[in-house]
C-alpha cells in the first residue's frame, strides 16, 4: 500500500496528460485540466516522465502514506499540512510511513495536484490513467477518489529531492491565478460571424459561471450574436474552443469536453493561457484577446523553454540523492540561495498582490513567512430578542456552508422544498444543497432544533463559511 | 472537387473544411485526406479527427508549424483525391427487434404505416455508411435510413437508455454504444459491445466504414451475448467493391 484517502475531498480524480488518439471515436481526452500545475508536480518530484497526479477540484482531500514517498504541490493554494504542520506548496516534500497530508478549500483557483516520486501504481486505460468520471473508466475504477481508497506508489522512495521551491516560480504563478487577461488565436472562418464580432468580444468582460465543470466553462456577459442562419455541421472539438451556443453566452471546452460540436466557434483560447482559464473561480472577471496564431505558437515555445531551465535547475545541483532516510537537520545545512533586504521585501510585494494566501520559505540564514490567512468569519449578531431583554437566551447553532457553489433550498428531483423558518429540524436531516462543479451536495442538519433564520435563497451563490441558517437548539439536547 | 479551405483551428491545431452538407461525395474526399495524411507519418501530427466535412488534425506546435503542415497538406490533397477507389467494409451488427428491446418498434410501424415485420426488413436491408463517430465513445453517424422509416425523436427523452440500443431520431438510425439519458425512438438491441476499453482495439469500426444490421431471434441474442462475455464473439466483417464510385462522377 501507498497512499490511503482519509478524506475525498470535492472531486479528487487520479489525471494525467490525458488520453490521446481516441477523439476520432467519440472518445473524450480527460487529464489534467491545468496541464501546468500538472506537469511542474511532476518536475519538482524529479519525474522525467508524465506520472498520473492527484488532481483536488474546489475542496482538498485528506491522505495518510503507509510508505515513504516524496511529492510535491502545485496549483491552487489547497492549504497543505503534513501532520498538522503548514508545507510549501511547489516543493518537493518527503513523507515517511505514518505521515498524514491533509488539504483544505482551494483558494486561489479550481484544482490542486499532488505529483509523486516515481508516479502511482494504476493501470493504463487505452494509454491513460487518467479517469474519465463520465464513461467511468480509468483512476481508480473510474471514479473520484472515496475516502479508504488505497492507491500503490510504483517505487517507494527514500529519496529525498531537494528543490528551490517557490522563488523561481512565483511570477509565473500570479499570471496563472491572477491575470485577468486570456488570449485566444481568432477562428478565420468567418461563415458565422459578422465583422466587428471579434472586437465586440474583446471589449466586453466575461466572468466564469456556476455552471463549470471538467468539460467546459460557461461564461456570463454580452452575448455574442453569430448568425445562426447558416447551419453548422458537426466536428472536431478543440481544447479551449469557444463556442457560442445559440443564447450568445460563450462556453470554453476543457478536458472533459465532447469530442464533437455544432456551435459555431468564435476563437481558440491560447495553449499557454488554457491553465489560466482553468483555474479562474465562478464570478472572475476576464477579458478576452486576441492574438495572432504566431504569438499564441511562440508563447508556447517560451513557456517549453521555461519548463527545460527548470528541469536542468531541479537535478543538477540542487537535488540531493540520500539512500539513507534525511533528517530534517541535514536538510537544512544544505545550501540554499540567500535573500538580501530587497529582495524580501519584494517577495513580501508579490506574495501581497498575489492570491496566495500562505508562503514560506526557510534556509539556515533566512526565514520568511508570510500569512495573508483572514480569521475565521465573524458570527452574526444570534441575539434576537434584544439586548434588554432579561429572558435566557437560546442556545443558538449556525450553519455554515462547507462548500462553494450554488445554494437550493429545493430537492433536485421532484422540487420538494426542505426547510422554512419556524420548521423543527432532527439531526441528519437534509435542509437544503449545494450543487458545486455539477455535483449536488446535501447540506444536513448537525443539532435538533427550529430553524429561526434562513440566510440564503435559492438559486445563490455561497462561499465556504458563509452562514446559511440559524437553528435555535432544543432545550433538553 | 469542390472548393477546400483551411484554417487554424487554435494554436495547435487546423481544419480541412470541405462543401457544407451530408453527401457521400464530400465523405469520401475527407476519409482519402484522413489516408493520405495517416499513410504519410508528417512530424508533427498527434492525431486527425474526421467529421461530415471537415478534417481537424491536431500537431504539436513544438515541433512543426501551420505553415509548414498546411503546405504539405494542400499537396496530399490533390493527391489524396486521385486514389483508386477504396474496398467497402462492412460490419456486420446483429440486432434483436422483440419488442423486450424495440419498445418503440409498434410506434415507429404505426406512423410509417407499415407492420413492425415490415420495419425489420427495411431497416435491415440497408448499409449504412458511417460518416464520422462523435458524441459518445463509439457513436456513430449513420447515413441511408430508409426515409420511410424518419420519425421524430421522443418529447422526453428517457432517463438512461441501455448500451447496444438501436433506435431512430429523425432521419437517422443509430446505436447507444454506452448507456445514456436520450430521446431515440427504440427498435431493437444488439448483444455486441460496441465499446470496450479493455478489447485490445475498443471500437469495432470508424468513419467510412458501413454497418449491415441482421436481425436474430432472442434465444440467438442471448446465445451471442454469451459469447461476447466470453470474448469468444466476433463480428462479421465483409469486403466489398465499393459502391459508389469515383467522387467525381457520384
Amino acid at each position: 500500500m501507498g497512499i490511503q484517502v482519509t478524506r475525498s475531498g470535492m472531486q479528487t480524480t487520479i489525471q494525467d496528460q490525458g488520453r490521446s488518439g481516441y477523439q476520432r471515436y467519440g472518445f473524450s481526452v480527460s487529464g489534467a485540466m491545468d496541464q501546468f500545475s500538472y506537469r511542474l508536480a511532476n518536475l519538482l518530484v524529479g519525474n522525467t516522465h508524465n506520472e498520473a497526479v492527484i488532481e483536488m477540484a474546489v475542496q482538498g482531500g485528506s491522505f495518510s502514506f503507509s510508505e515513504p514517498t516524496t511529492l510535491a504541490i502545485t496549483g491552487a493554494d489547497c492549504s497543505p499540512r503534513l501532520n498538522g504542520v503548514p508545507i510549501t506548496m511547489y516543493q518537493a516534500v518527503h513523507v515517511e510511513a505514518g505521515d498524514e497530508l491533509t488539504t483544505d478549500l482551494l483558494k486561489s483557483g479550481m484544482f490542486s495536484y499532488v505529483g509523486f516520486f516515481g508516479g502511482l501504481k494504476i493501470p493504463e486505460v487505452m494509454g491513460s490513467q487518467s479517469t474519465s468520471t463520465r464513461y467511468g473508466i480509468g483512476g481508480l475504477e473510474g471514479r473520484a477518489l472515496k475516502s479508504g481508497d488505497t492507491i500503490q506508489f510504483k517505487t517507494i522512495s527514500n529519496t529525498l529531492i531537494e528543490s528551490q521551491s517557490l522563488i523561481m516560480s512565483l511570477e509565473i504563478l500570479s499570471d496563472l491565478f491572477d491575470s485577468e487577461i486570456i488570449r485566444y488565436v481568432p477562428t478565420e472562418d468567418d461563415t458565422h460571424f459578422e465583422e466587428g464580432t471579434q472586437e465586440l468580444f474583446c471589449q466586453n468582460d466575461y466572468s466564469v459561471s456556476v455552471k463549470a465543470d471538467r468539460m467546459g466553462y460557461r461564461l456570463e456577459g454580452q452575448a455574442v450574436e453569430p448568425d445562426h442562419q447558416q447551419e453548422s455541421l458537426s466536428e472536431a472539438t478543440v481544447l479551449g474552443d469557444i463556442q457560442i451556443p445559440p443564447d450568445g453566452k460563450p462556453i470554453v471546452l476543457l478536458a472533459d469536453r465532447q469530442t464533437t460540436g455544432g456551435y459555431p466557434v468564435i476563437g481558440t483560447i491560447c495553449s499557454v493561457d488554457i491553465p489560466k482559464m482553468v483555474q479562474c473561480r465562478p464570478g472572475k472577471k476576464i477579458t478576452f484577446v486576441s492574438i495572432p496564431l504566431k504569438e499564441a505558437q511562440d508563447l508556447l515555445a517560451e513557456q517549453e523553454e521555461l519548463f527545460s531551465q527548470w528541469a536542468a535547475q531541479l537535478t543538477d545541483p540542487e537535488r540531493k540523492e540520500v539512500s539513507e532516510k534525511v533528517s530534517n537537520d541535514k536538510l537544512k545545512q544544505d545550501n540554499h540561495i540567500e535573500w538580501n533586504p530587497d529582495q524580501i521585501k519584494d517577495v513580501i510585494r508579490r506574495v501581497d498582490k498575489s492570491k496566495l494566501t500562505y508562503f514560506s520559505y526557510e534556509s539556515n540564514l533566512v526565514k520568511v513567512k508570510l500569512d495573508k490567512r483572514q480569521p475565521q468569519l465573524e458570527m452574526p449578531e444570534t441575539d434576537r430578542l434584544g439586548e434588554n431583554t432579561p429572558v435566557e437566551k437560546p442556545d443558538t447553532e449556525l450553519m455554515q456552508s462547507t462548500l462553494v457553489g450554488v445554494y437550493f433550498t429545493h430537492s433536485e428531483r421532484g422540487n420538494q422544498l426542505y426547510i422554512k423558518e419556524g420548521d423543527h429540524v432532527v439531526v441528519g436531516q437534509v435542509v437544503g444543497r449545494i450543487e458545486a462543479l455539477k455535483i449536488s451536495n446535501d447540506v444536513i442538519a448537525f443539532t435538533n432544533g427550529i430553524v429561526r433564520s434562513i440566510y440564503v435563497e435559492n438559486d445563490q451563490m455561497v462561499e465556504y463559511g458563509m452562514p446559511l441558517m440559524e437553528v435555535e437548539l432544543d432545550s433538553e439536547s | 472537387m469542390s472548393k477546400v479551405s483551411m484554417f487554424p483551428a487554435g494554436d495547435q491545431s487546423l481544419r480541412i473544411v470541405f462543401e457544407n452538407k451530408i453527401d457521400q461525395t464530400i465523405h469520401k474526399q475527407v476519409s482519402q485526406l484522413d489516408d493520405a495524411i495517416s499513410q504519410k507519418d508528417i512530424p508533427g501530427i498527434r492525431e486527425t479527427i474526421p467529421a461530415f466535412r471537415t478534417l481537424t488534425v491536431l500537431y504539436d506546435a513544438l515541433q512543426t508549424d501551420y505553415e509548414t503542415l498546411s503546405e504539405t497538406i494542400w499537396s496530399l490533397l490533390s493527391v489524396s483525391q486521385k486514389i483508386p477507389r477504396m474496398k467497402k467494409r462492412i460490419i456486420e451488427i446483429p440486432v434483436c427487434y422483440d419488442e423486450q428491446f424495440g419498445i418503440d418498434l409498434k410506434d415507429v410501424a404505426n406512423h410509417a404505416g407499415l407492420s413492425a415485420e415490415d420495419v425489420i426488413q427495411l431497416h435491415s436491408e440497408r448499409d449504412y455508411l458511417i460518416y464520422m463517430l462523435g458524441f459518445l465513445p463509439g457513436f456513430a453517424y449513420l447515413g441511408g435510413l430508409n426515409p420511410v422509416l424518419s420519425m421524430p425523436r421522443l418529447r422526453t427523452p428517457r432517463h438512461k437508455i441501455q448500451a447496444g440500443a438501436v433506435g431512430i431520431a429523425g432521419s437517422q438510425t443509430g446505436i447507444y454504444p454506452v448507456a445514456s439519458p436520450g430521446g431515440w425512438r427504440l427498435i431493437g438491441s444488439t448483444p455486441v459491445q460496441l465499446f470496450d476499453a479493455d478489447r485490445e482495439s475498443p471500437f469495432l469500426y470508424e468513419a467510412g466504414d458501413y454497418i449491415r444490421f441482421r436481425p436474430v431471434s432472442i434465444k440467438e441474442y442471448d446465445m451471442i451475448r454469451q459469447q461476447v462475455y466470453t470474448n469468444t464473439y466476433q463480428c462479421k466483417v465483409k469486403i466489398e467493391e465499393d459502391g459508389y464510385g469515383d467522387p467525381g462522377n457520384a
